[in-house]
């Protein structure tokens, strides 16, 4: 068990390439932290750096308080799950997950130890006389976990280890991957580039954007308070709706305009604004789907703030719907979560009330957050 | 037979690090061959377990050590005499590979048959090829973007769920993509006709 810490962390390649700037993160003893982000935004490159893979062109790194820049990956006292889970054909299970240890010359009866706990832990107990090829990708997949937990490293990293299983395959994991963290009371690293994995794993979640650190939060902080347009479109699905708005005076009131429509900011959101004067002036309203609504309660309830919409697509998914809508003064649908018992259907001209309480607004320029938590 | 060079071309020996940490059996070979490259000899193995073997061999040297190494794998050989062939196949899947920008690791000789044909055809033929069905200028069609989305796609044997989840992109999204080069190529991927002319001309 370890904490670690990333200070002023740079990845350069030659041709001057930049992968990661600046990237300064302390994750604490036993915490899971995902580092999460599209393709290319440098967060697999973090964890390679973090396990040893790849040099550290800049900064500071510390698995507990030891400066680890220098040294090299066996010695790190770090486990890597790849998502590549590649086992030696010729051994059985029980092998493949011991021969780690065997390169470490651990004495036997202590590999056995650990080999049948991690079994026990992994569910695979029945499976260690067997070679690779009987086994599921769910089962291989656990045995390369198991690899990792023998060594009983202070940290584990995990790179995508779940991208290679089917749909269901990957949710039952997820889950056994939270409980293994919770049993083994270990620092965890994990990469994904699927936000609900992050989001349901995480202690703290790490957005990450063109090697850039965008945020660190809790999965609900990041939801709720996302620091600008990136990390609020990036977490949640379907994506927050963004509209390119005027905000006025109108009186008493402050008005957010676009298009034909007008809407009433309420005070206790003006308050929260970083500056007053970005009344008069354009900036980026948001909204997530689910504060959207079609329903007469609520469109009773928001007066102040109404829409006249066209529905162009409605998707009934179960246990809500989504209908894809479109207004003046919106680029592209607006795309609502609604009950699934809504009467809207495709054709339809309605009226839809935004949850005045939730509106997000950023810096039209800067694209960052100009509401205060 | 397989060659294993480091990722970077450094010549620095790899022999006993790989001595190390291969779990061998007691009929292979590890041997090295002057410049830096290292051949195994892995005797009773199929062509799959060898392949599965030198890919798990390649992550225990990357986790353990960082050292970052590709493998070319020749065609199977039974008899000593035929192992020089097996060297020079294994050392033309790695070269090939290159040829290709394929970033895999382990480069396999037996199936890389596409892109020796490839190598055999005239470069009159490859610039009627190309024209026919990229235009004028292939490199508006043959962008990063689309080889990216090619690669994948043939990568998952044509599937679309498990090509779109290894790009990490939506489904619908590489619907798109892939239906944007059949407009622009007139080749549908999702067709294994079409699909091979397409990776056919990507070679060329």
């Amino acid at each position: 068990m370890a904490s670690v810490s990333l200070q002023h962390i740079y990845k350069i390649y030659s041709g001057n390439v930049t992968a990661v700037s600046d990237f300064c993160l302390d994750i604490e003893d036993k915490e899971f932290i995902v580092l999460v982000g599209p393709s290319g935004c440098g967060k697999s490159t973090t964890l390679r750096m973090v396990a040893g893979l790849e040099e550290i062109s800049d900064g500071e790194l510390y698995i507990g308080d030891k400066l680890v820049n220098d040294v090299a990956p066996k010695d790190r006292d770090i486990a890597m799950v790849f998502q590549n889970y590649a086992l030696y054909p010729h051994m059985t299970v029980y092998d493949n997950m011991a021969f780690g240890l065997k390169l470490r010359k651990t004495p036997k009866d202590e590999i056995k130890r650990r080999v049948e706990e991690a079994a026990k832990i992994l569910d695979i107990a029945h499976l260690l006389n067997r070679k690779p090829k009987a086994l599921s990708g769910g089962q291989r997949q656990r045995v390369a976990l198991g690899r990792a937990i023998v060594r009983e490293p202070k940290v584990f990293l995990f790179d995508e280890p779940l991208s290679n299983l089917d749909a269901k395959l990957r949710v039952a994991m997820r889950t056994e991957i939270t409980k293994l963290h919770q049993r083994l009371q270990t620092t965890f690293i994990y990469v994904t580039h699927d936000q609900t994995e992050a989001m349901t794993m995480a202690s703290r979640i790490v957005v990450m954007k063109d090697g850039v650190v965008q945020q660190v939060d809790t999965p609900q902080n990041l939801y709720d308070y996302p620091t600008n347009e990136f990390v609020a479109g990036f977490i949640g699905s379907p994506q927050m709706n963004f509209f390119d708005v005027k905000l006025e005076k109108e009186g008493q009131d402050v008005v957010a305009k676009f298009g034909n429509n007008k809407i009433i900011v309420p005070p206790s959101k003006i308050a929260k604004f970083t500056d007053e004067s970005y009344i008069g002036k354009e900036v980026v309203m948001g909204i997530r789907p689910e504060n959207i609504h079609d329903s007469e309660e609520k469109l009773a309830e928001f007066s102040t703030a109404t829409v006249d919409v066209d529905v162009e697509v409605t998707e009934l998914m179960g246990s809500e719907t989504y209908l894809y809508l479109s207004t003046t003064g919106k680029e592209g649908n607006i795309v609502a979560r609604v009950d699934p018992r809504t009467t809207s259907r495709a054709g339809n001209k309605i009226k839809i009330a935004l949850d005045i309480n939730r509106l997000h607004f950023f810096d039209k320029e800067t694209e960052k957050t100009i509401l205060n938590k | 037979m397989v060659v294993f060079q480091r990722e970077d071309g450094g010549k620095a020996s790899i022999l006993e690090t790989l001595r190390e940490l291969a779990p061998l059996e007691e009929k292979d070979l590890l041997a090295e061959d002057g410049a830096g490259r290292a051949l195994m000899i892995k005797e009773g193995a199929d062509a799959g377990e060898i392949e599965e073997f030198v890919m798990a061999l390649i992550g225990t040297l990357e986790s353990e050590t960082g050292l970052r190494l590709k493998a070319g794998i020749s065609n199977v050989h039974t008899r000593p005499e035929d192992w020089p062939a097996g060297y020079r196949e294994a050392l033309e899947a790695l070269a090939t590979g290159e040829k290709y920008n394929n970033t895999h690791p382990v480069q396999v000789y037996g199936r890389q048959i596409l892109e020796r044909m490839a190598g055999e055809v005239s470069a009159e033929t490859r610039k009627e090829m190309k024209r026919q069905f990229l235009g004028e200028h292939p490199e508006t069609i043959l962008t990063d973007e689309t080889r990216e989305t090619a690669e994948h796609f043939f990568e998952a044997d044509l599937n679309l769920s498990v090509a779109a989840r290894q790009m990490f992109i939506h489904r619908n999204t590489l619907t798109y993509r892939l239906d944007r080069i059949q407009k622009e190529t007139g080749l549908d991927l999702r067709k294994f006709n079409d699909a091979a002319i397409f990776r056919l001309i990507m070679m060329m």
